[in-house]
């Protein structure tokens, strides 16, 4: 009877041992190994028209040349390599895999979604290039509804929008300086940002 | 011996002399284009008029011929190809010698039962250069353009019994089937409330509408809609609704195009130039494509990449797409950062919007290396991928091999006749473009002919042709589309599609007018003029000024066209309202 009382006191003193040790290292900072090269991002959504820069996360110096890139649907996402960063373009609505390779192994892959924003300025690139008293329309479009009409707004007074809903009519003042203006068009709760680059 | 040799020369001459006078006097032919008809009105594109004819004592001669505006008689023949008008019956060219040589343009009204003997006829009696058959029935159509002897009639598609829908690419199944029997011209019934729909997709799809009109309102209100040709049964009534149309300008808004997009803010044949054609409101953009070395097909107007890129003298046929879509287009210093698009994208864009594409098969100037690469095969498999762009697009070539192919393997699809060039594979075969029967557009009964033979459809430069002309053509079924202008000049012109350089000036003009009621007061209607609202090329919706033009008035209720005259920048242009109906208040 004690042995077995001992025995009992023994295992429990051993159980809270182990519980408080593994409680301990729940406190302890979870240190993931990585690999020694990687892409700073796994996934990524990005809506059409939209781009993005991916970058290549080195502990060691690495042989730029030696780094390519390929992707499995070129027609969903555009790509354009530069050192160690890769610049890529969401195009048309679908899903690509962008792989590294180095040597010609496969070191890291990134899978890219490209959507079709719900609200869109039919400007491809998001940017308008105009000239001091030019004056051109654009258009968004979206399959949303809503009761109130789109709002339009460019952040300096020396770009003018008149709008009929989701019709602008752009008017670049005569003053207006050479530079780049942030623009947007809000509807049914959604926001579209676009630039009107002034001088061409 | 004598007596016997003569008696075998009679018997030859008795034998042989009937079968030689039978193929000697086999066949009269009648090859003369008559000119159209037309009323002095202010109209820039007149309709055609037709008249069916009843009785063959309501055939207009004479002065009242002359005053009728009538250019084209519709009769219908039996088996036997003879024309019964109330007590009197005819053969056809009895009918022909009597009524209709050097005056009309004969419309036969063919069906199953009939549309053989008007083969035979052609064959073997008369043989009419300048005729024409509708029918209900596309299989009649179908035969018709199988006949070699047929190659020269122009063909109308009836489709009164059809009810216009009110989306309007419900109608490219018939515009579809008809380019298939190379038929230019689509009938309505005149009073079908959205006539105005259908004219204005069918011209925008270079085809041709005709309304059947049974009296002199319905004539005035299928005029208002912008059709061009009606049917009436009466000789009067065209002349006296074209009385209403004195002020100038279109039934219809102009289709314009864009050349290569919108370049006069973005780069030719860039996404950019496509999606701002859509925003300024033009209804048709013109692109230009090219095939890589990989089957991609990217839009550029030259084969090299020198006239539009930061990196010049890259040819597209020996090169990968990946590689030509990292270099950048040149102009406004790459700020919109764009490569050459692709076809794909281009689609993305366009069918977000009521845009027709006009794709130009330039595609290395038709040259052996890429015919070799089945290019057309290509392109059709990317258009056919995209069942929502069916009816958004046809196109447009300098190059007989492409049309051929087109032909061969998508007859659906309208293909434009640009201009008689000779391809590359037909310089290396040591052959001849276009067969070298390229006729100038002056020449009408050559310029039908040839375009029956290649199947094309007419698209050429507007100065080269009169009015007189352009009438002509539209009688038999051609619309003709115009290029590259750098004003608004085109609103002066009778052209179908003004494809600009500067169609963004159009964004802001008038486009249809739109009331959005139907009262009216005495006061107002007595003052000629009426602010209604009106859209503009580009959507955008403005109250306007118009002129009333009254028709008609019983009791208190008045029909009446609106009509607007715009200064579009330096050119006159005037539309027309449809013919509307208002109550007096």
């Amino acid at each position: 009877m004690k042995r077995l009382i001992a025995f009992m006191l023994v295992l429990t003193a051993i159980t809270c041992v182990l519980i408080s040790a593994s409680s301990c290292k729940k406190d302890e900072p979870i240190i993931e190994e990585k690999p020694p090269i990687y892409l700073s991002e796994e996934s990524l959504t990005l809506n059409k028209g939209e781009s993005a820069t991916i970058s290549v996360i080195s502990q060691d110096k690495l042989d730029t040349l030696s780094i390519k890139w390929s992707a499995t649907d070129t027609k969903v996402v555009s790509f354009e390599k530069d050192s160690v960063s890769l610049k890529i373009k969401g195009l048309l609505e679908g899903e690509s895999q962008i792989k590294l390779l180095i040597s010609g192994k496969v070191i890291d892959t990134i899978d890219i979604k490209v959507i079709t924003p719900s609200l869109q300025v039919r400007l491809p690139s998001g940017k308008l290039v105009l000239s001091q008293n030019q004056v051109v329309t654009v258009t968004a479009y979206t399959q949303l509804t809503s009761s109130e009409d789109a709002k339009w707004w460019v952040e300096t007074d020396k770009i003018t929008i008149e709008s009929q809903n989701l019709i602008a009519r752009v008017s670049i003042l005569e003053n207006c300086p050479n530079g780049e203006y942030k623009a947007s068009v809000t509807f049914a709760g959604q926001i579209a940002n676009f630039t009107i680059i002034v001088g061409k | 011996m004598k007596k016997v040799l003569l008696s075998v020369l009679l018997a030859l001459i008795v034998v042989v002399a009937p079968i030689t006078t039978i193929n000697v006097s086999a066949r009269s032919v009648y090859s003369n284009y008559i000119n159209a008809r037309t009323i002095s009105s202010g109209l820039n594109i007149q309709p055609t008029a037709v008249m069916e004819v009843s009785d063959f004592a309501d055939i207009p001669t004479g002065a009242k011929l002359m005053n009728s505006g009538i250019t084209s008689l519709i009769f219908t023949p039996d088996d036997q190809m003879n024309i019964t008008l109330g007590a009197q019956t005819m053969g056809f060219s009895q009918v022909f010698d009597t009524y209709i040589k050097g005056l009309f343009i004969p419309v036969l009204r063919l069906d199953k039962n009939t549309v053989t003997a008007f083969i035979n006829m052609m064959n073997s009696t008369y043989y009419i250069k300048d005729i024409m058959v509708i029918s209900s029935d596309i299989d009649v159509l179908q035969t018709i353009s199988e006949q070699e002897i047929c190659s020269v009639v122009n063909t109308v598609y009836d489709l009164q019994n059809v009810k216009i829908p009110q989306n309007r690419y419900d109608l490219w199944q018939y515009i579809a089937k008809s380019n298939v029997t190379y038929t230019n011209i689509l009938m309505f019934d005149g009073n079908d409330t959205n006539l105005a729909i259908a004219a204005e997709y069918l011209s925008s799809m270079c085809k041709v509408t005709w309304a059947t009109c049974d009296d002199y309102i319905s004539t005035v209100n299928a005029i208002s809609c912008g059709v061009y040709g009606v049917v009436t049964t009466n000789s009067n009534d065209f002349a006296n609704a074209m009385t209403n149309f004195k002020k100038q300008g279109f039934t219809k808004a102009q289709n314009v195009g864009a050349h290569r997009g919108i370049t006069s803010y973005a780069n030719e044949n860039s996404l950019t130039a496509v999606a701002g054609a859509i925003n300024e409101g033009a209804t048709h953009a013109e692109i230009d494509i090219q095939l890589t070395r990989d089957g991609e097909i990217l839009l550029c107007h030259d084969m090299v990449t020198t006239q539009v890129s930061e990196t010049p003298n890259v040819y597209f046929e020996p090169t990968l797409s990946s590689y030509i879509r990292t270099l950048k287009l040149n102009d406004y210093s790459s700020k919109y950062d764009e490569t050459f698009p692709t076809l794909e994208e281009v689609i993305d864009i366009a069918v977000t919007s009521d845009l027709i594409l006009i794709i130009e098969l330039k595609l290395e100037d038709a040259r052996t290396t890429i015919i070799n690469k089945q290019p057309i095969e290509k392109f059709l498999n990317i258009m056919r991928s995209h069942p929502e762009m069916d009816g958004k697009w046809f196109c447009i070539t300098f190059f007989r091999p492409f049309a051929d192919k087109m032909r061969e393997l998508a007859p659906e699809i309208p293909v434009g006749f640009l201009g008689g060039a000779t391809s590359g594979y037909e310089l290396d075969q040591g052959i001849a473009g276009w067969d070298g029967e390229w006729a100038p557009i002056g020449n009408i009964s050559s310029k039908i002919a040839f375009m029956h033979k290649f199947k094309t459809l007419l698209d050429e430069t507007y100065e080269t042709s009169s009015d007189q002309t352009m009438q002509t053509y539209l009688a038999r079924g051609y619309v003709q589309n115009g290029w590259t202008f750098k004003d608004l000049s085109h609103f002066k012109t009778r052209l179908n599609i003004a494809t600009s350089d500067v169609s963004e000036k159009c964004a802001m003009l008038i486009k249809k007018i739109i009331p959005t009621q139907f009262t009216i007061s005495e006061s107002q209607l007595s003052s000629g003029k009426l602010t209604v609202l009106t859209q503009n090329y580009n959507g955008w919706t403005q109250e306007r000024v118009c002129d009333i033009i009254p028709i008609s008035r019983e009791g208190n209720t008045v029909k009446f066209m609106l009509y607007y005259l715009e200064n579009a920048d330096g050119y006159n242009y005037g539309l027309y309202s449809q013919l509307l109906t208002y109550e007096i208040i």
